[in-house]
């Protein structure tokens, strides 16, 4: 791979579409925008943080990066290679570089595999080493998230583990394989605090052990300030906010940001919280290109944002925002 | 005499693989008008004490010991006939996914009618104009109450079911998690209604969640639970800033927060202990940093080591 600093993920317009079945109440197809023209990239050894409210369509991101789904339209690059072109070894070889942790430990492992059979499967399925080499690498990645002494683990099934161990076990599945870039869809939504803060550190040690670099897709916004080095804000489907993560935290410039910020509850009682207003207005909806997609909620709107959708504009020095209003702000 | 005051409560579940020993000598006090919280990690006990308040625990459940006395009433000795009298009347509950109970076919203001007259003898012209009340109340839209469920939005269903639970005036209202299931916008909402609420119709309020950010936010005192038991109560503002239990400690340090510096977090080592067999001695001595001989062998007792600021630790004693 290449150093620090490089690009690693470059996302270009990345626009997802679902059809919805035709059924016998409606004639016509639906369709549904998850994404709408996503931009962004990763820096080698870089956490970038996707944040967002449920159904803003991080997840379609994550799930379109890790190419189990297709994008609509855009492309994605991963070492300057459009990974929509990836055919035969290369394919194989991004599906070993490329990795996913999921959100809840308790579905993601089948509970009939110990954790050896589990940990074990995307070296026999990539056809990596003999029985004794991956023996060994079980055994590492074990060691690697913790699970120690790793003999201890090996045979035991999921119901015979914690939560905080499940998720360590779909950690080292994920990083059996030695990859590159790791894709984090929620890691921790599903543990206790106590637990939670121990696979964090976790994941942030074994960026700077194996120099992984993140996507660290959460809901949460206090995780993501101490995980991710840079964030991106998604709304509906459209990032409107994308920057340096301490930038974004104390200076944000979009309406949804800063409302998003306002509403999290800090654990301080002696902390006052201004609230952010928001409007719940009902506007026709007319479509994705016609006004910007906060409208309905925003306290601030002015004409011009009935009329045109805003484009990702440079707020400050790599910090981003798609208002119209957001330099006046 | 509290309104609502618990002593001693000890709880266990009967199951195929022996006693859970769920909640094991509970004990605090509520006043009229009063909000405390109760925050603990998943399968602390939490829950189990709040459906004791209301006697609604599971067939399995076999209460070991203590009371739980509603104006000086020990509802757990109570039969069907006295508990339904004081059920959603005098004590009701807004539960997590409480908003996924609402009857999909059914409109939502006739499901909050429903539940009014089966307490309250009015016509149904009077419960009308009690539900219209009670979404102004609640910041819904009155004309709203013709709508069914589909219709409305997860933030909006959960504001019905806070309108259904204020439905009686109760003199006490358990919310055990009531926004865990919705988006941070919309929780900050319907918490700062809550509040308000609470404050309003000077009802008292027993507030349960696994997030020490949203109690600090809520509520007046604060009692942290772990395996089962109490180990810490204090009004919220010494809770937080003189914290005294190690666990308490270890559970805010592993808290990240959007405001002050970014430090790192220390999680707790281990996990909760196996209700099934829980250790001998104090129930965190398996975690806790600072642990002896004596954690270990004998449990130590939970005292008033300051004024209203109660703590159960070997380590920390009466001034």
């Amino acid at each position: 791979m290449g150093g620090r600093d490089e690009i690693l993920v470059d996302v270009q317009s990345l626009t997802k579409i679902y059809t919805l079945k035709r059924n016998i109440f409606s004639r016509s197809a639906q369709f549904v925008t998850a994404v709408y023209d996503v931009n962004f990239h990763i820096r080698n050894g870089e956490v970038f943080g996707l944040v967002g409210e449920s159904g803003s369509g991080k997840t379609t991101c994550g799930r379109i990066l890790s190419k189990l789904e297709e994008a609509t339209a855009g492309r994605i690059f991963i070492e300057g290679v459009d990974i929509s072109q990836l055919k035969g070894r290369e394919l194989r070889d991004f599906r070993r570089k490329v990795q996913m942790i999921f959100q809840d430990p308790y579905e993601s492992l089948n509970p009939r595999r110990t954790v050896y059979d589990t940990v074990v499967e995307p070296l026999d399925v990539q056809a990596i080493g003999d029985f004794e080499e991956r023996e060994y690498r079980v055994w590492k990645a074990l060691k690697i998230v913790e699970l120690y002494p790793p003999g201890d683990y090996l045979f035991r099934f999921p119901h015979e583990l914690s939560g905080g161990q499940r998720q360590r076990v779909a950690i080292a599945r994920a990083l059996v394989l030695e990859p590159d870039f790791v894709i984090a869809d929620e890691p921790v939504s599903m543990l206790d605090a106590s637990i939670r803060a121990g696979i964090l550190n976790l994941l942030l040690d074994l960026r700077s052990r194996l120099g992984l670099t993140y996507l660290f897709i959460t809901h949460d916004v206090a995780v993501a300030r101490y995980m991710c080095d840079r964030i991106g804000v998604i709304y509906k489907g459209k990032m409107v906010e994308l920057g340096k993560t301490e930038q974004v935290i104390h200076d944000p410039r979009h309406p949804y940001t800063k409302a998003l910020l306002s509403a999290v509850p800090i654990p301080d009682p002696r902390a006052k919280r201004e609230r952010f207003r928001l409007e719940d207005r009902e506007i026709p909806d007319r479509g994705f290109d016609k006004s910007c997609i906060y409208l309905p909620r925003c306290a601030a709107s002015g004409r011009i944002c009935r009329r045109e959708s805003p484009e990702m504009v440079e707020v400050e020095e790599d910090h981003y925002a798609a208002c119209h209003l957001s330099t006046e702000m | 005499m509290s309104l609502l005051e618990i002593r001693d409560l000890t709880l266990h579940y009967e199951t195929a693989k022996g006693m859970v020993q769920a909640v094991d000598k509970v004990s605090f006090s509520l006043d009229k008008g009063e909000s405390m919280g109760l925050v603990g990690e998943s399968g602390c006990g939490k829950s189990s004490v709040a459906m004791s308040i209301m006697k609604l625990m599971p067939s399995n459940a076999i209460v070991k010991g203590g009371e739980v006395l509603f104006k000086g009433e020990n509802i757990l000795h109570m039969d069907d006939e006295e508990i339904r009298g004081i059920r959603w009347k005098q004590i009701s509950m807004v539960f997590q996914a409480a908003m996924n109970a609402l009857n999909p076919v059914v409109r939502v203001g006739d499901q909050i009618i429903e539940a009014i007259q089966a307490h309250d003898d009015v016509s149904e012209d009077e419960a009308w104009e009690r539900v219209k009340e009670l979404y102004r109340l609640v910041g819904l839209d009155p004309g709203r109450g013709k709508s069914y469920p589909h219709e409305y939005s997860g933030g909006m269903k959960q504001r019905a079911i806070i309108a259904m639970s204020l439905a009686c005036s109760p003199d006490l209202i358990i919310a055990d998690e009531p926004t865990t299931a919705l988006d941070v916008i919309m929780q900050d909402q319907i918490i700062q209604e809550v509040v308000a609420l609470q404050d309003r119709l000077d009802m008292a309020m027993l507030y349960i969640s696994h997030d020490i950010s949203v109690i600090a936010e809520t509520c007046s005192k604060t009692g942290v639970m772990y395996a089962g038991k109490i180990v810490e109560y204090a009004d919220t503002d010494s809770l937080f800033y003189e914290t005294l239990h190690p666990y308490t400690k270890a559970l805010l340090s592993s808290y990240p927060s959007i405001k002050g510096e970014v430090k790192r977090l220390n999680p707790i080592p281990g996990e909760p202990p196996n209700l099934l067999d829980p250790p001998m001695g104090c129930r965190f001595y398996p975690r806790c940093p600072g642990r002896d001989g004596i954690c270990t062998s004998q449990e130590p007792e939970y005292l008033e080591v300051r004024e209203g600021h109660f703590v159960a630790c070997h380590f920390v004693k009466p001034a």
